[in-house]
């Protein structure tokens, strides 16, 4: 059996910028506010051309109203610091209470696509944002691709099944749980419901073939 | 296609998220991408190989490969490049189950990553991210404060054995202290390891030599230590030895992993172990095993005593010349040939009561004396006729207390196996003992040194290959004081932290609380005494405002616990951390910065049991915002001459030791950086290579290229020789037959301080260990197979090799008689406190006792309580640990100073609710 992709259901041109500055914003939204000024975004983005339903704007709005000082207060005490550990690691790999072989995964994904951090990323490979970043990596490697779509296509269904969907949902419980009524709950809670889309989109988009014709 | 991620995001701010990969086609152009296993099929490979090892406190500095690729370190192999040194077995290949996780650990979620501000209450562990600016310019604020309105010696910056084993790490706080005058807490007795037995009977605590020294030994016994589970590397030497026909005993109440592979075991109840050694000794006098040439040359053993006063005659006892010479050290014994008392060897240098200078001109050797043992005489003195005897006579009569029977009733080991021990050890030429720290940790465990040291002397084994105290050993010559006092000279605060502590934590009213008022009362009236007489300094002068802790859970391992961290650590105005994890220290802290970890870092790291110089290179940048130790005390004297600048600060008179300093602190960094010509930890490195005796003149460069390189002067397994780095005193006193740095310049087994003579502890003997009123269990404690103290304890699979959270182990007899089973929550609680842990049950532990390993922080514990709430003895200050004002013996930094004590109290468990 092969992956193939359905590609008028898919309809890459159209949907690929959409869902690439989708996954870019989120990215932003989830990277630290010390290192990066998340919310110096522009909202012009329009996400109807998302293959499904899906829209952030009131999120984005409440973003922007936070103070710089807040939302660096509110990201740390959720994300990276905390007596026995943060409360909610932002991390995969510390997410997951460091499995085996998890890091190496993102590594080989990010290698083999050819997507390579800078020396100060490189640690934090399994950093929520990163692996968003990677997500609109690989979108843009299936619009700018003329011959070979399929890889970038099946690139992301399986990043986002390995990886994305495999702890972010938790993520999203546990901060609910932990209910510090922050902005960043607010925000997971929304790509936890994005990647779900995304997720049963590209489902939807590839089918399996039987080389063999029987 | 490189992307700089930091680009991308600023980009897509400002552009409106556009795509930005559109060339990221070419990367799969050859490979097309169809399903995960594609991602397998390129054989992994590394950027590149880099040397190193853990700069901790497990004194194996294990020579490894650490595998780097993509910025991340992946794993460690061990280097195993070590060649054979002479007839015994080699080094390497080194390493440990710890060693072997830190590839994973330091990317755990209990790495500091960022510099912290509280904002919560002390331990509540809400914090702020914030600037290393701002961090060490508010800490720099607070510092001058400090030592402008008070002294600089209220600030103290305590490191522990994390950071002070990398040796430019610990130059670098030197450094910083020796300019600034804050005062620096010395760890050595501070964690109860300084062998004070030792130094009271040899006048030196550096007795140790290689770990293969062990091969070497006839019988080695392994006395209050477990090296099977916290030596890893070296404790093959143990086995080998074995198998070539060494008579390997263990001496631990518990069974512990090293008793399981020797050839006996003794299991002495906890804290009796003075006794048995007494016993032994008993049995040596008895049956004629010593040997009488050594002691009657070595030791002061043959030296004359008055029976009237029970003090040695000296010459001020026979003429006035005496008295007008101070010739306190003017000693005596009886020579056979000539039946008539002749000055000992070695002794009675007027103008130098004890030390070095004698060694250079006195002799142990005895030409043509003859010196008797056993005999009392009848001689006149300035008080009249009076008589004397020989300090070998009252150790006999002492020892009559230790029959193997008595001995027996005390430490619950049978007579045969003490008698036939004590003629396996007296046998062996030459015997080892091989005492662990725990020796040092009990209130009378210099009592217990003694009485070790004692054996070894009888059997002739102090200073012979394969013989003697293995302990501790130090390099003598040490770049990292020269780099600490380069350009301004000593100017530093050294202090001995367990009297800080009585000074600045309720220690008194611990003591009555606990052990009653009789007890606080005598041992402060001596500690008192002390002070007065200087013979220790006093503390109390200028408060304690803020305190520094760098590689150091100092809030974890003080004994007392709670009770020191709510009256004197939580007291502090100002705490600072500087640690590469969470643990209870830092928590408590006003500010944390974060530190760097062992890959992350170029350093040195040099322990004497192991005949190399090891490099700790940076593998990968330091994680997060950490930085090494040198680099976070540059930003903190950036700082304070930043500050002191702005603030127009003026410069201060200050006093150390009687010497006066002006302190600038406006020059801090200048004098930091060595005026710029220090700028890294490299530099700090290459400074304390080139600085340093016995260390092969090398360059950083190609020492991390190599990773490790043998030091000077390894001729066997001693320290030996005076091209080695390490202390050899004590083997020149025995070949060269200098004598010893002690008031009686012999191995001085007799004590005549009006102390000594007042405690009943003039000679080795026993003493029973404290305990608390109505709690029956003893708890005794041990360094961790899965740990360094704190270090890899909250590792999660290393915390799946235990139960996976802090375990005690307990009788099945004493379990049953409380209803407990194996794996029920316990409570164990006596007057000080209390804490659960998991019921670990072992017919491996006595009755009446139970077993932690230590190092679990607090914060693994319900309610954040872990063992040292149990633990009371932090006020126990032995007086005569405090005695001076005779010849070797006053306060010596890192030779004589009372240890914190850890093991005199008893509490008692029940299931818990
Ligand atoms: S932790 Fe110590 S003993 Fe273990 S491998 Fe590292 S250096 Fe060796």
């Amino acid at each position: 059996m092969e992956r193939a992709v359905i590609s008028i259901k898919r309809d890459a041109e159209v949907t690929s910028p959409t869902r690439a500055a989708a996954y870019a914003l989120f990215s932003q939204l989830m990277a630290s506010p010390h290192e990066i000024k998340s919310f110096n975004i522009k909202t012009e983005i329009s996400f109807e051309c998302l293959p499904y339903d899906f829209d952030i704007k009131d999120i984005l709005d409440q973003c922007l109203a936070i103070d710089d000082a807040d939302l660096k207060q509110q990201y740390s005490a959720l994300f990276e610091v905390g007596d026995e550990g943060p409360p909610a690691p932002i991390r995969e790999d510390l997410f997951l209470a460091q499995p085996a072989k998890l890091r190496e995964d993102l590594v080989r994904f990010y290698e083999y696509f050819g997507y390579q951090l800078n020396e100060e990323f490189q640690w934090q490979m399994d950093h929520l944002s990163i692996e968003l970043e990677f997500m609109h990596f690989l979108i843009a490697g299936e619009f700018g691709a003329d011959d070979d779509k399929l890889s970038f296509q099946l690139g992301q269904f399986d990043f986002i099944e390995k990886h994305l969907n495999n702890w972010v949902p938790q993520l999203s419980e546990k901060l609910i749980i932990l209910d510090h009524g922050d902005i960043y709950t607010k925000i997971v809670i929304e790509l936890s419901k994005f990647l779900l889309h995304d997720f049963n989109w590209q489902k939807e988009s590839i089918s399996q073939i039987d080389v063999a014709g029987g | 296609m490189k992307i700089n991620r930091r680009n991308f995001l600023k980009g897509s701010a400002s552009t409106g998220l556009i795509l930005q990969y559109s060339l990221s086609n070419e990367a799969v152009a050859e490979n097309p991408y169809r399903g995960f296993e594609d991602l397998y099929r390129k054989k992994w490979t590394w950027d590149r190989v880099v040397r190193g090892t853990h700069g901790t406190n497990c004194a194996g500095t294990c020579a490894f490969n650490v595998y780097v690729k993509d910025g991340v370190v992946w794993r460690e192999e061990q280097q195993g490049q070590y060649e054979q040194l002479g007839d015994v077995p080699d080094f390497g290949p080194r390493g440990c189950q710890k060693g072997m996780r830190h590839h994973k650990y330091m990317y755990g979620k209990q790495r500091i990553l960022y510099p912290l501000k509280r904002v919560g209450d002390r331990g509540e562990g809400k914090w702020e991210r914030i600037s290393w600016e701002q961090a060490t310019t508010e800490i720099a604020d607070k510092f001058l404060d400090y030592a402008t309105e008070y002294s600089p010696e209220c600030i103290s910056y305590g490191s522990g054995t994390q950071m002070s084993n990398k040796l430019a790490s610990y130059a670098s706080l030197l450094r910083l202290a020796n300019i600034t005058g804050i005062t620096v807490p010395e760890f050595f007795s501070g964690v109860g390891d300084l062998p004070t037995g030792s130094y009271m009977t040899l006048g030196q605590v550096y007795t140790g030599d290689t770990f293969a020294s062990v091969y070497k030994s006839k019988c080695v016994m392994i006395w209050m230590s477990n090296p099977a589970a916290t030596r890893i590397p070296d404790a093959h030497f143990f086995w080998e030895a074995k198998y070539n026909g060494t008579q390997v005993i263990a001496v631990s109440p518990e069974f512990t992993p090293t008793a399981m592979h020797s050839n006996l075991w003794l299991n002495p109840k906890p804290g009796t172990d003075a006794a048995l050694a007494m016993s032994m000794v008993q049995v040596m006098l008895k049956e004629q095993l010593y040997k009488a040439n050594y002691i009657q040359e070595q030791t002061d053993l043959p030296l004359l005593v008055r029976t009237d006063t029970k003090e040695f005659l000296r010459r001020e006892d026979l003429s006035l010349y005496g008295l007008l010479a101070v010739a306190d050290n003017v000693y005596y014994m009886w020579d056979q040939t000539t039946n008539s008392m002749v000055q000992a060897p070695g002794t009675g240098r007027a103008d130098k009561p004890f030390g070095r200078d004698r060694r250079k001109y006195g002799s142990l050797e005895l030409g043509d004396i003859k010196p008797t043992l056993e005999g009392r005489w009848l001689i006149d003195t300035l008080d009249g006729e009076v008589e004397v005897t020989t300090v070998f006579e009252l150790l006999k009569e002492e020892c009559e207390n230790y029959t193997p029977k008595k001995a027996s009733e005390i430490t619950g080991v049978s007579p045969d196996v003490i008698e036939k021990t004590a003629r396996v050890f007296a046998d062996a030429e030459p015997g080892m003992i091989y005492a662990g720290y725990a020796s040092c940790k009990w209130l009378h465990g210099d009592l217990l040194q003694r009485a070790m040291l004692l054996m070894l002397a009888l059997t002739g084994s102090t200073g012979k290959e394969g013989g003697g105290l293995q302990i501790a050993n130090s390099p003598n010559a040490r770049g990292i004081t020269q780099f600490g006092f380069s350009d301004v000279g000593p100017a530093f605060r050294l202090i001995s932290s367990t009297t800080w502590d009585y000074d600045h934590a309720d220690m008194k009213e611990l003591n009555q609380k606990i052990y009653g008022n009789e007890l606080a009362e005598k041992f402060d009236r001596y500690y008192k005494k002390s002070i007065e007489e200087d013979w220790f300094p006093d503390y109390s002068q200028n408060g304690w405002k803020m305190g520094i802790f760098a590689g150091n859970n100092g809030a974890n391992w003080r004994a007392t616990g709670s009770t020191w961290r709510k009256t004197a650590f939580e007291e502090l105005e100002t705490i600072v951390s500087l640690a590469p994890d969470m643990g209870v220290t830092p928590l408590f802290s006003d500010y944390v910065l974060p530190i760097a970890h062992h890959y992350e870092r170029n350093d040195l790291m040099l322990q004497s049991r192991v005949p190399y110089l090891q490099v700790l290179n940076e593998a990968v940048p330091p994680l997060g915002e950490s930085v090494d130790d040198w680099e976070a005390n540059r930003r903190i004297a950036e700082a304070i001459s930043r500050r002191a600048k702005e603030r127009g600060i003026k410069p201060i008179q200050d006093a150390v030791d009687g010497r006066t300093i002006r302190r600038d602190y406006a020059k801090t960094l200048e004098l930091y950086t060595m005026g710029g010509r220090v700028n890294n930890s490299k530099d700090v490195a290459q400074f304390i290579i080139n600085a340093s005796h016995g260390v092969p003149k090398i360059s950083f460069e190609e020492l991390s290229q190599r990773g490790m390189v043998k030091v000077e002067g390894v001729e066997n397994t001693m320290w030996d020789t005076d091209e080695s780095p390490y202390h050899n005193e004590i083997v020149k006193s025995v070949n060269k037959k200098l004598p010893y740095e002690t008031f009686t310049g012999r191995q001085q087994f007799y004590i005549d301080h009006e102390w000594f003579i007042e405690f009943g502890e003039t000679l080795p003997t026993f003493k029973e260990p404290l305990e608390i009123e109505g709690y029956p269990m003893r708890m005794m404690m041990g360094h961790a197979r899965h740990g360094i103290h704190s270090m890899w304890r909250d590792d999660s699979l290393l915390l799946s090799l235990q139960r996976g959270e802090p375990d005690i182990y307990v009788n099945p007899d004493d379990a049953t008689q409380r209803g407990v089973t194996d794996g029920d929550l316990i409570r164990v609680y006596n007057t000080a406190g209390e804490f659960s842990a998991m019921a670990h049950v072992s017919s491996g532990i006595q009755p009446g006792m139970l077993f932690m390993y230590h190092g679990w922080d607090p914060k693994m514990f319900k309610d954040d309580k872990n063992f040292s709430e149990v633990i009371p003895t932090g006020g126990l200050i032995k007086p005569t640990s405090m005695a001076g004002d005779y010849g070797h013996l006053g306060y010596q930094p890192l030779a004589f100073a009372p240890n914190q004590t850890y093991k005199d109290f008893t509490c008692d468990f029940e299931k818990s609710a």
